[in-house]
């Protein structure tokens, strides 16, 4: 088992909606999640309402805002100026087939929506190039994380050593109880407690960073667990699959 | 009131895949239904085909069961 300090004292910046990582906003990036008193879900009946009055608090167009279809898989794509306000309302036309978006263009807002999954937040600074992933236990063992810090490397050179990264509430090691045959999907990473198997994302995420090259100061964690905080954000599993969806989203400044 | 409907069809991959359990799982959340036996060569893939309000939710409990792709979604006018 992996254990890894982080500093998660004092990185964020609280609202009554939402969360803020300062260290992002402090380096020239917006980089913030909500919590459960805007459901912002394409399922939402108040998509339109709960997403203009969670952006605009945060001095962004409800009407840029670029999603993806994030399917589980492990793909990743590049966000251009052309794809301003993709699913921004309409799940039909969110970027398909992938699970983790990238930009280097300023005041596009990169979203994810979680309700358990792990969103991770990325930014080069002296590149300046951003993104956003949907890390759920199956986009993990797909390589999303890997796959997306990549693309960064490859196409705007950006080195990993150069990354802030910021882990948003997900559901953790304490409540994520799986079945036997994730122990074959991640080897070594399944918790066992009193008969019974968790899935620690945030340890298996935390590895795969420092592995690539991330520099430990340079993670943030939420700390928040959304199982244990049912109260204040959206949990897939302790609410089932109706649950309201919670929104990471990063943007150039 | 911002309400879309979407028509989605999608693949799902995985060798142990259960039809029924599929069918089962996705009832409370889309409508018109259709999970086919679409396997190809020994890969058990499930052909899926229905309407639903909320296409994030049923790619969550799909996710599941196995592996998406070949995903087409629409808006149902």
């Amino acid at each position: 088992m992996r254990i890894i300090m982080l500093a998660t004292q004092n990185n964020l910046i609280k609202n009554i909606n939402y969360y803020q990582f300062k260290n992002f906003l402090e380096c020239g990036a917006l980089a913030c999640f909500n919590n459960r008193n805007l459901d912002l879900g394409f399922g939402s009946s108040k998509i339109e309402e709960n997403r203009k009055e969670f952006l605009s608090t945060l001095g962004i167009n409800h009407k840029d805002l670029v999603c993806c279809q994030q399917p589980h898989g492990g793909k990743v794509a590049i966000v251009e100026e052309s794809d301003k306000g993709k699913g921004a309302y309409s799940f039909a036309k969110a970027i398909a087939e992938c699970d983790a978006l990238v930009t280097n263009c300023k005041n596009i807002p990169l979203a994810v929506l979680t309700a358990d999954c792990l969103p991770l937040f990325l930014f080069a600074r002296k590149k300046s190039v951003s993104a956003i992933i949907h890390a759920g236990w199956r986009g993990i063992k797909e390589n999303i994380l890997e796959n997306t810090v990549f693309l960064m490397r490859d196409k705007f050179g950006v080195y990993p050593q150069d990354l802030l990264v910021g882990l948003g509430p997900a559901i953790r090691g304490c409540c994520y109880e799986v079945k036997e045959e994730f122990k074959d999907y991640f080897p070594g990473e399944v918790l066992e407690r009193n008969g019974r198997l968790y899935l620690d994302l945030i340890g298996i995420n935390l590895g795969k960073l420092l592995n690539i090259g991330v520099i430990k100061e340079n993670i943030f964690d939420s700390g928040f667990c959304t199982a244990c905080l049912n109260e204040k954000f959206f949990s897939f599993r302790k609410e089932g699959p109706a649950a309201g969806r919670l929104m990471s989203v990063i943007m150039l400044r | 009131m911002f309400i879309k409907r979407y028509s989605l069809e999608f693949d799902l991959n995985n060798k142990e895949i259960n039809q029924e359990e599929v069918k089962k799982s996705l009832l409370d959340f889309g409508e018109n239904i259709n999970v086919a036996d679409n396997s190809v060569n020994g890969q058990k893939t499930l052909k899926i085909c229905l309407e639903t309000l909320d296409p994030a939710t049923i790619f969550d409990i799909c996710a599941q069961f196995g592996r998406i792709g070949c995903i087409k979604v629409n808006e149902v006018e």
